[in-house]
């Protein structure tokens, strides 16, 4: 639960991270703002090419060419990561904020063994030597429950399993106890029983060293288990954002409610799931005004203009509630109709 | 009459499969000997009803795609027997085969693998007519177009290739190809796991919809248990090559009687933060199928696991009417 009162660790503001390709621009990220405070699980959530990988490679200042970050800010601890050169991210990255990938077995290097891995972010961030490192990360290996870690931890990553090598990459992303962990879709290609091993394992690190998390995912019930506050993403940017139960509860921007009506639950069967029409935009040629309104039932409903012409800036509807969409905002010409709605009651 | 009519009626048999096993050997060594064997499909039994959805769940490597593939002999069967209405599928010779596989047809995981980079889809849609000397090029263009409607697509969509359709498009085109032969039973492998899910569900209630107009039988493979649930008459469980449990999908939810089932069950996120939820949580990596634990496959795993369990491999039987499970702690 965000308290108000605290200091965000993490504060992103208006970040545009664009990739210039043959095709033309993709506006991967287009001003997306975020916080991220001391000690919570931050849920992202969206489905496949809605950017949320990308902001998270530009936290960890990871996009290369032919990406690029063309605006903003993300702001760590005071300093500003995107100004910041080489030498000094190299100090940040895998120190103070440390990243795992969806596939461990390709994040991992195939020809050192597991200790040699988990020892060279000790070796260079905290100087430890080899064998002490060695002994670091058989400690370290134990932790993340790692079964019969002395000779686990002298193995290579092709004879790990998929859970076991994502254990592997969460002791190293643990290894110099980073401020925060940024979590990209860490169990997609696990099976689920060995998903519920690992989320578990990433709740328990997270209690025992107080380190911010940031969980990527496109699955809402990880999301539901794991995070306190949740961004929804669509097409690039931050379509709603709340705290977890309010945002499952009373979700108010139409993907976000059409995302949550789309999923099947475990013993809530129902006859016919909701359906988004359409796809996803293509990111280099986007619609203008709402990026959602070509598939939204909503602003058809309500017979909104606006929707396609001007884009909706992401607003408060409650405390630490926010929505980009037109049906809850004002703009000088228009006033929203479900707000106009609420104020007509209130006249009466 | 009357009694009978209230009672919901038991649909008759499709396919009844007994004791069937694929084995896929290992080779090495100089003369390429057999080394090993990885028992993939391992004496499994069971029966799909006329118009019923039976979906198979399981983890990944439980042998799920190859029993799919089994059935249509897509893959050829190590042993066992295979019964689809009334036939027996394993002694059929490749000519008769072909024939009846107008009645069994297949959507595949991969739309984008599973589809002709170089052919319209319009023709990939009908090849199974062309391959089944079914009318002339004309008719069968017709028919293509026909079944695109069908899945929801437009008439022009049936003259572009493969890659200028959206992975969900892609699928629709997989089900479309899978119908045009108009067959009563359909394997669908996975057919929605590798899509997004606001597409995921546009699929579901297309595969649904499809299924009450044209009173199709689908045997659907799946990982995600509500996925399965959401679409299933009845539910069986594999694990490692065997099934463990088969029941209707309301009493496999309610009353789940394997221990598999019940971490299954409780391994999944409900998207619903209000939920809190006692936590059954599996030790361990599925074993390799290569070298499966000996008595019950799933004792390395089980928190209930007592001595007998190592040593015979439980039977699955009928602890309920119509509720099977292969576990030695249920009575």
């Amino acid at each position: 639960m965000a308290d108000n009162n605290k200091k965000p660790l993490l504060e992103i503001r208006n970040l545009k991270t664009y990739f210039y390709t043959e095709d033309g621009v993709v506006k991967a990220v287009d001003g997306v703002d975020l916080e991220v405070y001391p000690g919570e699980v931050l849920g992202l959530v969206g489905e496949s090419g809605c950017g949320k990988s990308v902001t998270s490679l530009a936290i960890m200042r990871l996009i290369s060419k032919p990406g690029k970050i063309v605006d903003g800010e993300i702001i760590f601890d005071g300093r500003d990561l995107v100004k910041l050169g080489e030498p000094e991210l190299m100090k940040i990255r895998g120190n103070r904020i440390s990243m795992i990938f969806q596939q461990p077995q390709s994040a991992l290097n195939p020809v050192f063994r597991v200790a040699d891995q988990i020892g060279e972010v000790l070796e260079v961030h905290q100087s430890l030597g080899k064998r002490a490192g060695d002994a670091r990360a058989i400690e370290l290996l134990k932790l993340v429950g790692m079964p019969d870690a002395e000779s686990r931890a002298k193995s290579f990553p092709h004879e790990l399993s998929g859970g076991q090598a994502q254990r592997v990459m969460i002791a190293m992303g643990l290894a110099c106890v980073p401020d925060m962990l940024i979590a990209d879709e860490p169990t997609t290609a696990l099976d689920v029983t060995i998903q519920a091993q690992i989320l578990n394992l990433i709740r328990d690190m997270r209690e025992k060293f107080g380190s911010s998390v940031i969980l990527i995912t496109h699955d809402l019930g990880v999301i539901a288990e794991m995070a306190e506050r949740v961004a929804v993403m669509y097409a690039g940017e931050i379509v709603e954002q709340a705290d977890v139960i309010p945002l499952f509860q009373k979700p108010i921007h139409p993907y976000t409610k059409g995302l949550i009506g789309s999923i099947p639950v475990l013993g809530r069967v129902r006859d016919q799931l909701d359906v988004i029409p359409g796809s996803v935009p293509n990111l280099v040629n986007l619609p203008p005004g709402c990026r959602f309104a070509p598939r939204c039932q909503a602003r058809k409903e309500y017979n909104l203009s606006i929707c396609t012409e001007k884009r909706p800036a992401l607003h408060d509807f409650e405390p630490g509630h926010k929505v980009r969409c037109w049906l809850y905002q004002d703009d000088e010409q228009h006033v929203a109709p479900l707000k106009a709605k609420k104020t007509a009651k209130e006249k009466k | 009459m009357n009694t009978l009519s209230q009672k919901p009626e038991r649909k008759p048999d499709l396919l009844v499969i007994k004791d069937l096993v694929k084995y896929f050997p290992i080779r090495g060594g100089l003369f390429k000997r057999t080394k090993a064997m990885v028992k993939a499909v391992d004496e499994v039994s069971f029966t799909i009803r006329e118009g019923e959805t039976l979906g198979l769940v399981g983890e990944s490597g439980c042998g799920k795609t190859t029993l799919g593939r089994c059935i249509l002999r897509l893959v050829e069967p190590t042993s066992g027997s295979i019964n689809f209405m009334g036939q027996e599928l394993t002694e059929l010779r490749p000519r008769a085969m072909k024939e009846l596989r107008r009645e069994m047809q297949i959507i595949f995981q991969d739309p984008i693998a599973s589809l002709d980079p170089r052919m319209p889809i319009g023709n990939s849609v009908v090849e199974g007519l062309a391959i089944q000397n079914i009318g002339t090029s004309k008719e069968r263009f017709e028919i293509a177009i026909n079944m695109l409607r069908k899945v929801g697509l437009e008439d022009y969509h049936a003259r572009r290739y493969p890659h200028e359709f959206s992975g969900g498009q892609r699928q629709r085109i997989g089900i479309a190809r899978a119908l045009t032969l108009q067959p009563k039973f359909l394997v669908c492998d996975e057919p929605v796991s590798a899509l997004d899910v606001s597409i995921q569900s546009q699929v579901l209630n297309i595969l649904k919809e499809l299924q009450r107009e044209l009173g199709l039988t689908y045997l659907f493979i799946a990982h995600n248990l509500s996925v399965v649930e959401h679409i299933s008459d009845r539910v069986a469980v594999m694990y490692l090559g065997k099934i463990v449990e088969v029941t209707s999908r309301k009493e496999l939810y309610l009353n789940p009687l394997h221990p598999y089932t019940k971490a299954l069950l409780a391994a999944i996120p409900i998207p619903d933060p209000t939920i809190k939820r006692e936590r059954l949580v599996l030790k361990g990596d599925v074993p390799s199928p290569v070298n499966p634990p000996s008595g019950c496959r799933f004792h390395t795993r089980c928190p209930f696991v007592f001595d007998h369990c190592s040593q015979e491999t439980p039977p699955l039987r009928e602890v309920h009417p119509d509720h099977w499970a292969a576990c030695w702690l249920v009575e």
